[in-house]
C-alpha cells in the first residue's frame, strides 16, 4: 500500500513539524493520523502531486490549522519554535532566540527548509506562495539573523 | 568589477541554503576566488545558516504511532456508498437534461415570413415523426382522447333500443 510506505517514510518528519509548530491544538499523534485520513479522502491529488512529501506537508499544515482554530476559535497562531530540551552552548542559545524573534512566516519558512529539508518547490507547494517569496523570506530570516549575531558578537 | 554587497549577499544565502543552480555557483566561485571581502561575507553567511541549522535540529522521532490502518479502511469504505449516490444522481441529471434538450430543439422556432411561406408550401413533407424525446410526442399524446372517449352511446327514444359506437 502507498500510503503505508509513504507514513514510514515520511512520518517521522511530519510528525516532528507538527509537534513543532501545533502541539498545542491538539496530540500531533491525532493530527499525523488525521493527515493521513485526509490523504486518502482525495487520493487523485496525491498521485498528481509533484512532491507527495511537499503535498503531506500542506495537508498536515491545513489539518493542524484547522485544529487550533475550533480549539481556540479567537488565538492567534502558535509562534511555532518549541525550544528542544538538549544541551545548548551560548551561541546556540543565542541563535535560538534570534530565531524566535524572526516573524512567523519568515521563521516558518526557514524551519521548512533547515529542519524539515524541504525544497524551495516543495515549501512553495506546502505554504502556497510563489517560489520568488519562499526566495525573498528566506533571505530576510538569514540577513536578519546574520545582523543579530554580528550585534550580539560585537556587543 | 564589484558586485553590490545586496544581491551578492542573497546568491550566497541561496547557495548556502541548496537553492542556487550549478551554473550560478560556478560564477560565484570564480568571483570569490577574486574578491577577499566577497569570502569574508560568504563565511559570514555560511557560518550564521550551520549555527540556524543546528539551533533547529529536529529531535529524532523514534516513536512514530502505528499506521491508521483501520481507521483508513473506515474511511474507504464510507466513502463508496457515496460515490453509488453521486453516480445514481449524475445518471438521473443525464435523463432530465436529455429530455430538456429535446424539448429545446423542437420547439417553435422564431422564423421569418419568407421562411414561413417556403415552410407552408412543403408542409406535408415537414410532418415527420416526433422523436423519443421530443415534447411534441408528449404534447400529442395528452391531446388524443382515450380510446374509450371515442366511442358513444346514441339512446334518441326510449322506444327504441341504444345504439353503441360511432366517433364524436
Amino acid at each position: 500500500m502507498r500510503l503505508q510506505s509513504l507514513y514510514a517514510e515520511h512520518g517521522p518528519a511530519l510528525l516532528s513539524f507538527l509537534r513543532r509548530g501545533f502541539a498545542r491544538a491538539g496530540d500531533a499523534e491525532d493530527l499525523l493520523q488525521e493527515t493521513f485520513v485526509q490523504a486518502i479522502r482525495t487520493p487523485d491529488r496525491l498521485n498528481d502531486a509533484a512532491s507527495p512529501r511537499a503535498w503531506l506537508f500542506a495537508v498536515a499544515r491545513r489539518v493542524a490549522i484547522t485544529a487550533w482554530r475550533r480549539r481556540r476559535p479567537q488565538a492567534s497562531l502558535p509562534d511555532g519554535l518549541a525550544a528542544p530540551a538538549i544541551d545548548a552552548g551560548p551561541d546556540l542559545q543565542c541563535m535560538r532566540e534570534c530565531i524566535a524573534r524572526l516573524p512567523d512566516l519568515q521563521r516558518e519558512t526557514l524551519e521548512l527548509r533547515l529542519r524539515d529539508g524541504l525544497s524551495y518547490e516543495e515549501i512553495a507547494d506546502v505554504l502556497g506562495i510563489p517560489i520568488g517569496t519562499v526566495r525573498s523570506r528566506l533571505h530576510h530570516a538569514v540577513k536578519r539573523l546574520r545582523e543579530e549575531l554580528t550585534h550580539e558578537h560585537e556587543s | 568589477m564589484n558586485m553590490n554587497p545586496e544581491p551578492l549577499e542573497e546568491l550566497l544565502i541561496d547557495r548556502e541554503l541548496g537553492g542556487s543552480s550549478p551554473a550560478v555557483d560556478a560564477l560565484l566561485d570564480a568571483y570569490l576566488a577574486e574578491h577577499e571581502h566577497a569570502r569574508r561575507l560568504k563565511d559570514s553567511v555560511a557560518n550564521t545558516v550551520a549555527a540556524a541549522r543546528r539551533a533547529m535540529a529536529p529531535p529524532s522521532e523514534k516513536r512514530l504511532p502505528p499506521f491508521p490502518a483501520e481507521r483508513l479502511l473506515r474511511e474507504r469504505r464510507r466513502q463508496t456508498p457515496r460515490t453509488r449516490a453521486w453516480a445514481g444522481l449524475a445518471l438521473a441529471a443525464s435523463v432530465v437534461l436529455a429530455f430538456l434538450a429535446g424539448a429545446w430543439f423542437e420547439r417553435p422556432a422564431a422564423i421569418s415570413p419568407l421562411a414561413q411561406f417556403t415552410a407552408r408550401s412543403d408542409n406535408a413533407a415537414g410532418d415527420a415523426e416526433p422523436g423519443f424525446w421530443s415534447a411534441r410526442r408528449w404534447y400529442d399524446r395528452a391531446a388524443t382522447p382515450p380510446r374509450g372517449a371515442a366511442q358513444r352511446v346514441e339512446w334518441t327514444s326510449p322506444l327504441k333500443s341504444p345504439k353503441i359506437g360511432g366517433s364524436t
